[in-house]
């Protein structure tokens, strides 16, 4: 029962092969784990109130459980095919044409010995004009070895206004694959947070295509490596239609002797006049040992685009760690205080008080840790 | 009059190059101490040290607070002992609020858990009484803030804190009338027979309305004149080079 994946998180313009960034593989062992079997739209969780009339009757969550084919072992190109062919549940969510869902659906998978693995497949089609805010998350209750292995489908039909947030807080030892794939329309605004925070093997991948005019899209990311974690972040940005605009943020911070890749690009295709996007990377590095590698790729063939690149990756400033010691605060409080401040703004997006929450306390904890 | 802190024969140095030299300095409550001198004559560096910039090593003497040797102290372990510097220029922290940080450095000194209603009561009044909207308070930490408003923000962390020394580096430089009235008000606020103040200044603006009992004139990293408030308007009526000894 192993499985090896391939052709993960591959740069669309290769660069050299020494540099080990052009894409990655990953080997995952399924033995004696356990497929998931809890239902993530439950109220099963202290922390997280799941308003379960959050779905009006003509809008659906519909689950299917599937037998895990985890029986041979497998050698496949992709997270995409590899879910397609080894998910144990798949999940369809449907808005219906000019739906505004008031209170947001979630999905909360938790993990735990008795569900520490899961392959899943989220498809969410969002109909003309509809509005709502999709929650996802994946918490390990306890530590251990948990797989989360998935893959998220998201169209936005024209004027569609979708929230979609990823939080992923998997214990250490655990291994996260997550690839999403957005298409927006016409006039549509996908408005998408990614807080990729625990696990210590981290593959996370989201593509975006900013199919048709004026179609809108921010994918706004936080993440943090600490001990030896090995974190490889895709994110794409695809300029199709006219005058359509798409924006990334990432902000990190880096401790111990983790390793991070980063790779984001804006690809303006041909015929989309009038586009524009921004991608800006923050890096807090907070260890002389830790690897950080970001690769920004501009790729342009249009003439009349705005395309932008900032990266700010540097230490924590004695000058700013000594003001706020000399307010009272140890180093590490200094150096939480600073990663909360670099990602408040995008955690105070998450509607859910709870959450953001048990993100704090999250990031309160690994940098306690931290040597 | 209860010694609060000490320097003796002081020696500090940024990258090999020594600044601070065979300084002495003796604080007692209640006493409000002014440091004057020309531009790079150590006295922010001074400030610095007493306040534990890791950035400077003191190569020789020690800092004595409340009969404690605090030389080697960490920054926040001085910050938890009581002293207090206001920074000449103070950093900007996006993300977090001036409410937030400052309610987070109170528990920290104070070792409590804040009440979030009794600290916003608190916050607010000392916002008040120096005349600084308390709009501020739910802005992120310095950041946009004019001069004027970054140092006034530092005399309300400085009244929230309530510290036994309190090290105004600068404070008075670059406001206007009104701004230099209000920091003076949050100033005499602040003194008592119970804690000490060392001014670091240029000119003698805020001393108009702040009376000093020691006027100490620093010069190449040394303290080269002491003297009462009468020296504080021969400099400023002659400058530091009509001084005898300099």
């Amino acid at each position: 029962m192993k499985h090896r994946i391939e052709e993960i998180n591959k740069l669309q313009i290769p660069t050299w092969s020494r540099h080990a960034i052009n894409e990655t593989t990953i080997s995952l062992d399924f033995t004696d784990l356990k497929p998931y079997r809890e239902n993530p739209l439950k109220n099963n969780d202290n922390c997280i109130q799941i308003e379960e009339n959050a779905i009006k009757n003509s809008s659906s969550i519909r689950m299917e459980e599937n037998a895990l084919k985890n029986d041979a072992d497998t050698n496949v190109k992709g997270v995409r095919e590899f879910v397609r062919n080894h998910s144990n549940q798949t999940y369809h969510i449907h808005i219906n044409d000019n739906e505004v869902l008031d209170e947001p659906m979630v999905l909360n998978f938790i993990m735990d010995s008795e569900n520490s693995l899961l392959i899943e497949e989220i498809i969410i089609n969002a109909g003309r004009d509809s509005k709502a805010t999709i929650i996802i998350s994946y918490f390990s209750k306890e530590d251990g070895r948990h797989i989360h292995c998935g893959h998220t489908k998201m169209n936005l039909d024209k004027g569609a206004e979708i929230d979609l947030i990823k939080i992923q807080l998997l214990s250490e030892q655990s291994t996260h694959l997550d690839k999403n794939r957005v298409t927006v329309g016409e006039g549509a605004v996908a408005n998408m947070i990614l807080a990729e925070l625990g696990s210590g093997n981290l593959i996370s991948e989201c593509d975006v295509s900013l199919e048709s005019d004026r179609s809108m899209a921010k994918l706004d990311s936080i993440y943090i490596g600490n001990k030896s974690k090995v974190i490889d972040m895709n994110y794409r940005m695809e300029y199709v239609g006219r005058h359509s605009q798409g924006f990334i943020t990432a902000k990190g911070a880096l401790m111990d002797k983790c390793r991070k890749t980063f790779k984001n690009t804006l690809d303006f295709v041909a015929g989309s006049f009038g586009s524009k996007g921004r991608e800006e990377e923050t890096v807090i590095s907070l260890s002389e040992e830790a690897v950080n590698i970001s690769v920004p790729l501009l790729l342009c063939g249009e003439e009349n685009v705005e395309g932008q690149h900032a990266s700010n990756i540097g230490r924590l400033s004695k000058s700013k760690l000594f003001y706020l010691m000399s307010r009272g605060l140890n180093e590490k409080e200094a150096k939480r205080l600073m990663v909360e401040a670099s990602f408040t703004p995008i955690i105070e997006k998450i509607p859910l008080e709870a959450l953001r929450n048990r993100i704090f306390h999250y990031i309160s904890e690994v940098i306690q840790h931290d040597k | 009059m209860t010694k609060l802190l000490e320097i003796n024969n002081l020696h500090a140095a940024i990258d090999g190059k020594e600044i601070i030299r065979e300084l002495n300095l003796s604080v007692n409550k209640g006493e409000v101490h002014v440091i004057m001198g020309p531009n790079g004559a150590g006295k922010s560096t001074l400030a610095n040290v007493i306040m534990g910039y890791p950035h400077y090593t003191v190569t020789k003497g020690n800092i004595i607070f409340e009969e404690d040797d605090i030389t080697e102290d960490r920054t926040d372990e001085r910050a938890k002992k009581g002293i207090f510097l206001s920074f000449q220029n103070s950093e900007e922290v996006e993300g977090i609020t001036v409410e937030n940080f400052l309610r987070a450095a109170k528990g920290a000194i104070t070792g409590q858990n804040i009440s979030f209603v009794s600290f916003r009561k608190e916050l607010m009044s000392v916002m008040s009484e120096i005349d600084f909207d308390s709009e501020y308070a739910h802005r992120y930490l310095n950041v946009g803030f004019s001069g004027g408003e970054k140092k006034k923000n530092e005399i309300v962390q400085m009244l929230v804190l309530n510290p036994k020394l309190a090290i105004l580096d600068e404070t008075d430089s670059g406001l206007d009338v009104d701004a230099v009235r209000a920091v003076s008000e949050g100033i005499n606020r602040f003194r008592s027979k119970n804690n000490a103040i060392i001014i670091i200044t240029h000119n003698t603006r805020l001393l108009s309305s702040v009376e000093p009992d020691y006027v100490h004139i620093l010069a190449d990293g040394r303290i080269m004149r002491t003297g009462d408030k009468s020296l504080a308007h021969e400099i400023n009526e002659h400058g530091f080079t009509s001084l005898p000894l300099l």
